[in-house]
């Protein structure tokens, strides 16, 4: 399959975003409070780097030298991805509050995908049936880690909110109308910004500086390839 | 002469079933991996297609399975060309699962639903299951422990399997 090259920008965009939150998930593996909580962690971080890959598949074909181009070679400005999927912070209750508006987000944009062409729509099913898991994980240990530190939780929240903001920026590119993704991303807002508030959390303005670590997770990814050019 | 068809597709068949998952020792044929087996005639032979469905698409095995299959259809006497494509978006789900490969599953302590909200505990057969974690030692697997002998059991999964909301979920 070919896909327009608008719609495969944005294609590219939803995978740099899963690739950014996988890499997080596996290298930060080992810092959770718990056993099955570090396992949770990079079964998840497999995950996204699997969404990412079918991604990128579905944007430029599934030749493997294109794909690593794109993740190894592409200048850093042409990545996309909304800052929220590059934090890096090892600390719980940042990982916690990144992954519950994350995933939460994922969730609607992947209905969307859904609606799309059979072809996307079918890759949106294989994505969304592990992504349920996911959800489920975060929104649980949201709850549970609100409920015993209030304000550690809040300041994440504070540090975070702002680097959501651009989660549903797709732009004309065709591969939702700007109408159906302007319609999720208020849902998405709305139902969080309700039940963040019913939980007594306050929301800082989305124009506070994001949070954005991608620099550091290209630097990271890069190193064998920059190092050692035509032998990684 | 090239060998009959017929005789080469039953290789192609046997050989691939001989391949076994590198996180799991049961073959990708029971796994219910293995979508499409095409084998078709070329100048002097014949060629081998198969179509492999990954479980989770962020299975680090995939690369590794690949890499088997083409080496057990390479060796297939009568064969010349090998094409091994993955379907990512190809739906996997706990009914692929053979009967034989539910056996060789629980031979090695890992239970699997039966679809019906069943679970039965591989060591002493108690459906008294409950789940620890919904993730485990490999995307395919989640935690699991058996209240009746307490023996620790690791329960596959799938995306779509249905029985994951009515088991219970230990508290947390």
């Amino acid at each position: 399959m070919t896909v327009a090259a608008s719609v495969s920008a944005e294609l590219i965009k939803l995978a740099d975003e899963e690739l950014f939150a996988g890499h997080v998930l596996t290298s930060v593996s080992g810092w959770g409070p718990e056993l099955e909580i570090n396992l949770a962690m990079s079964s998840m971080g497999q995950d996204e780097l699997g969404h990412a890959r079918l991604l990128y598949g579905l944007a430029v074909g599934t030749d493997r030298d294109r794909i690593n181009d794109l993740i190894y070679a592409r200048p850093p400005g042409e990545f996309r991805a909304a800052a929220l999927s590059s934090v890096y912070s090892k600390q719980w209750e940042m990982l916690v509050v990144k992954h519950f508006l994350y995933e939460s987000a994922d969730a609607e944009r992947l209905r969307l995908l859904a609606g799309s062409t059979p072809e996307l729509a079918e890759a949106a099913a294989k994505m969304r049936s592990e992504e349920d898991f996911h959800l489920e994980f975060w929104t649980s240990w949201f709850d549970r880690t609100a409920r015993i530190d209030h304000a550690r939780v809040q300041k994440a929240l504070s540090a975070l909110w702002p680097s959501a903001a651009g989660l549903f920026d797709f732009g004309e590119g065709g591969l939702f109308t700007p109408a159906s993704a302007r319609e999720a991303a208020d849902d998405w807002s709305s139902r969080i910004t309700s039940r963040l508030t019913s939980l007594g959390f306050s929301l800082p303005s989305v124009a506070e500086e994001p949070v954005d670590d991608s620099q550091r997770i290209l630097d990271e990814m890069r190193i064998v390839y920059n190092d050692a050019p035509g032998r990684w | 002469m090239a060998r009959r068809g017929e005789l080469v597709e039953q290789d192609v068949r046997s050989c691939l079933a001989a391949v076994e998952d590198p996180e799991l020792p049961v073959s990708i044929v029971d796994l219910g991996m293995v979508k499409r087996v095409a084998v078709e005639a070329s100048d002097g032979g014949w060629d081998v297609g198969v179509d492999l469905v990954p479980t989770f698409l962020g299975c680090p095995a995939q690369i590794f399975i690949e890499a088997a299959v083409l080496k057990a259809m390479r060796a297939v006497d009568g064969v010349v060309d090998v094409r091994v494509q993955w379907l990512p978006a190809a739906q996997w789900s706990l009914e692929h699962i053979s009967p034989s490969g539910r056996t060789a599953l629980k031979e090695i302590g890992v239970a699997v639903p039966d679809g019906k909200g069943g679970l039965e505990c591989p060591n002493c057969e108690s459906t008294r299951i409950v789940i620890d974690s919904n993730f485990g030692a490999t995307l395919c697997r989640r935690l699991g422990h058996c209240e009746e002998c307490g023996d620790p059991v690791e329960i596959m999964k799938s995306g779509v399997d249905a029985t994951r909301l009515t088991l219970p979920l230990s508290a947390r």
